[in-house]
C-alpha cells in the first residue's frame, strides 16, 4: 500500500516536472518566434548559420544577434566568426551597419566626473536624427538609459559623440560605478554591442 | 538586555540615511534563487545564504548548512555566491563570499594616425564581498545576527575597498516570524585607488538599506510581505510559496519586487521559481523576465545543504577543523 503510494506520488511529481520544463522551453522558443519582423528582416537572418559552417557574408552580422542560435550562448558558433570580422564591402546600399571596431567608448574606463567620455564609430550611409538609440544596462541587467542621438550622422565618415545630455533627447542619469552593457538600435534592429566601466 | 545590545539599538535609531553618491550592492540582485523566486525577500533564508540576507536566519541551522548560487546576466556578467556555517555553543558562525566578473571590457585609446577609436587592450572586472556572520538567540523568540563585510572592486589599473557592518533581527511567534534587516548601518566608504595614477582618490559610500518582512503560513501556504527602505525610495516586495502536502520535496514560487538600478530609478520584477529536495539536498531554480533586447529572460539556480556528521571520530576532528573554516574567509578580507 505505502509502496504504491510513493510510487503515485513520484509519478505525479515526474509529470508535473516534465510539464513545467516543457512550457518554460515552449514559452522560450515562442518568445522568438512571435517577435514580429517584417519580411525585409525576416530576410536578413542567419537563421541556418547556427547549424551549418557555411555563412552567407552578404547578411549582417548585426542581425545575428537576433537569432534564435545567439552566438553570445556558444563560442564556437561559426556566426562568431562575422562578429569579429571588421570590413563590411558587399553590404547592399540599403542596409545600414557600423563599420569596423563597432561602437565604442573613449576613454574606458572614465569617471563621469572628472572625464568626457565620448562614443565613436562609423556608419555606411547617412542616419537622420533621432533615429540611433542608444540603450544601457546595468549590471543586473535592468535598463538605466534609453536615448536617440539627437545629431545628424554622415556616411562613411567617424563620429565621435560626448557621451552628455546635448546628444540625447533624454537626459542621462547620475550613474554609480561598476560595468554597463550598451547596445546601438537602428529601428529595433542591434547594430552594436558594448561594455564600459564607470569609476567615480 | 545588556549593554551590548542597547548600544547596536541605539545606533540603529539614530543612524541618519547619507544619500551621496552610493556604491551599488551586487548582492542586491539576490542571496539565492529561491528568495529571487519570492521577490527578493530577505530573512526569510534558513541555510547559510541567510548570511547574504539576514544573519538571524542562521538560527536554524542544527549543525553544518552550505549554499550555492550562480547566474549569469545579459551572458556577460558572471554572479557566483557561496557560504558556510555552523552552530557553536556560542551560537551560529558563518562565512561567505559573493562575486561578480565581467571579462574582455576594451580599454580604448585613440589611432594617432586616423584619430578613430580603437581597442588597446582587453581588462576584467571584478566586484566581490565577503561577509562574517554571528549569530545568537536573545531570548526563545528572538534571535539577532551580525555580519562584518568586506567589500573588494579591482578592474584596469584600479582596486577598491571597504567595510560595512549588517544588523539583522528575527521575532518568531506561532502564526509568523518576523524580520528587520539593516545593512550597511556604519554607511562606511569605498574608497579607489588607481595604480597608474597616484593622485587619483575615487570614494562611494555604502548604501543603508533596511528590510523588514513577514513570513505569514495558511494552510498549504506561505505568505512573505516586504518593505525595503533604500537610497530614499519604499521599496515593496511580495512572495508567496506553494508546499503541497501530496508532494513534500516539492515547493512552488512566486513572487513580485520593486527593485533600483544603478541609477537609483525603480523597476518592477516578476519572477516564478521552484524547490527540489531530495534527501537533505535542495535545488532551487528561479525564473525572471529581462529587459535586456538580447536575452528576454533571466535564469538563477542555488543549491542548499543541511548536514550533521554523525560519526563522532569525525565530528570531533571537524569540531578542531572549524577554526579552518574561517580561514578562507579571513584571507578574503585582507585581499
Amino acid at each position: 500500500m505505502g509502496g504504491n503510494y510513493s510510487l503515485r506520488l513520484v509519478l505525479i511529481s515526474m509529470f508535473v516536472l516534465l510539464g513545467l520544463s516543457s512550457a518554460i522551453f515552449s514559452l522560450t522558443i515562442d518568445t522568438d518566434e512571435s517577435s514580429e519582423m517584417d519580411e525585409s528582416i525576416e530576410r536578413r537572418i542567419n537563421f541556418d548559420s547556427y547549424y551549418s559552417t557555411s555563412i552567407d557574408l552578404n547578411k549582417p552580422f548585426s542581425i545575428a544577434y537576433m537569432s534564435y542560435g545567439n552566438p553570445q550562448l556558444n563560442p564556437n558558433s561559426p556566426l562568431n566568426e562575422i562578429n569579429q570580422l571588421t570590413e563590411f564591402n558587399n553590404l547592399s546600399d540599403s542596409e545600414l551597419a557600423i563599420v569596423s571596431n563597432s561602437v565604442l567608448f573613449y576613454p574606458n574606463p572614465f569617471s563621469l566626473k572628472l572625464d568626457s567620455p565620448q562614443l565613436g564609430f562609423k556608419t555606411t550611409k547617412d542616419v537622420d536624427e533621432n533615429i540611433l538609440t542608444l540603450q544601457l544596462f546595468d549590471m543586473r541587467g535592468l535598463q538605466v538609459f534609453e536615448g536617440t542621438l539627437t545629431d545628424k550622422i554622415i556616411g562613411n565618415t567617424y563620429t565621435k559623440i560626448p557621451f552628455s545630455d546635448s546628444s540625447f533627447n533624454t537626459p542621462i542619469p547620475a550613474l554609480s560605478s561598476g560595468v554597463y552593457i550598451y547596445l546601438v538600435l537602428f529601428e529595433d534592429t542591434v547594430l552594436s554591442k558594448g561594455k564600459f566601466v564607470i569609476k567615480p | 538586555m545588556n549593554l551590548f545590545y542597547r548600544s547596536i539599538l541605539l545606533i540603529l535609531i539614530f543612524q541618519l540615511p547619507i544619500f551621496g553618491e552610493s556604491f551599488s550592492l551586487i548582492s542586491d540582485i539576490g542571496s539565492s534563487a529561491q528568495a529571487i523566486a519570492l521577490g527578493n525577500i530577505e530573512g526569510q533564508s534558513r541555510t547559510a545564504s541567510a548570511i547574504f540576507s539576514n544573519p538571524a536566519g542562521l538560527y536554524l541551522i542544527r549543525s553544518y548548512s552550505f549554499s550555492l548560487f550562480q547566474t549569469t546576466v545579459m551572458n556577460d556578467i558572471n554572479y557566483l555566491n557561496f557560504a558556510l556555517s555552523k552552530k557553536t555553543p556560542l551560537g551560529t558562525i558563518g562565512f561567505g563570499h559573493y562575486m561578480a566578473s565581467i571579462n574582455d571590457i576594451a580599454h580604448t585609446m585613440i589611432d594617432e594616425a586616423t584619430q578613430e577609436f580603437t581597442i588597446k587592450e582587453n581588462f576584467n572586472y571584478k566586484n566581490s564581498v565577503t561577509k562574517l556572520s554571528y549569530q545568537r538567540s536573545i531570548f526563545r523568540r528572538l534571535k539577532l545576527g551580525l555580519n562584518l563585510s568586506k567589500y573588494n572592486v579591482d578592474f584596469h589599473t584600479l582596486k577598491a575597498n571597504g567595510f560595512g557592518v549588517d544588523l539583522g533581527a528575527l521575532y518568531i511567534l506561532p502564526f509568523a516570524t518576523f524580520s528587520a534587516y539593516a545593512q550597511n548601518i556604519n554607511q562606511g566608504e569605498i574608497i579607489y585607488k588607481d595604480s597608474n595614477n597616484p593622485d587619483y582618490e575615487g570614494k562611494e559610500t555604502l548604501p543603508l538599506s533596511i528590510s523588514t518582512s513577514m513570513r505569514l503560513q495558511l494552510w498549504d501556504f506561505i505568505f512573505f510581505p516586504q518593505v525595503k527602505f533604500m537610497n530614499g525610495s519604499m521599496l515593496p516586495s511580495a512572495g508567496v510559496q506553494y508546499a503541497p502536502r501530496f508532494i513534500p520535496y516539492l515547493k512552488f514560487n512566486m513572487g513580485y519586487r520593486q527593485l533600483l538600478d544603478y541609477a537609483n530609478q525603480v523597476h518592477n520584477k516578476a519572477s516564478v521559481g521552484m524547490d527540489l529536495k531530495l534527501l537533505s539536498i535542495t535545488a532551487h531554480y528561479a525564473y525572471e523576465r529581462s529587459e535586456y533586447h538580447l536575452q528576454d529572460h533571466m535564469s538563477y539556480f542555488s543549491l542548499s545543504y543541511n548536514f550533521k556528521l554523525k560519526d563522532p571520530k569525525i565530528a570531533n576532528r571537524f569540531q578542531l577543523s572549524s577554526i579552518l573554516l574561517f580561514l578562507p574567509s579571513i584571507y578574503l578580507m585582507t585581499l
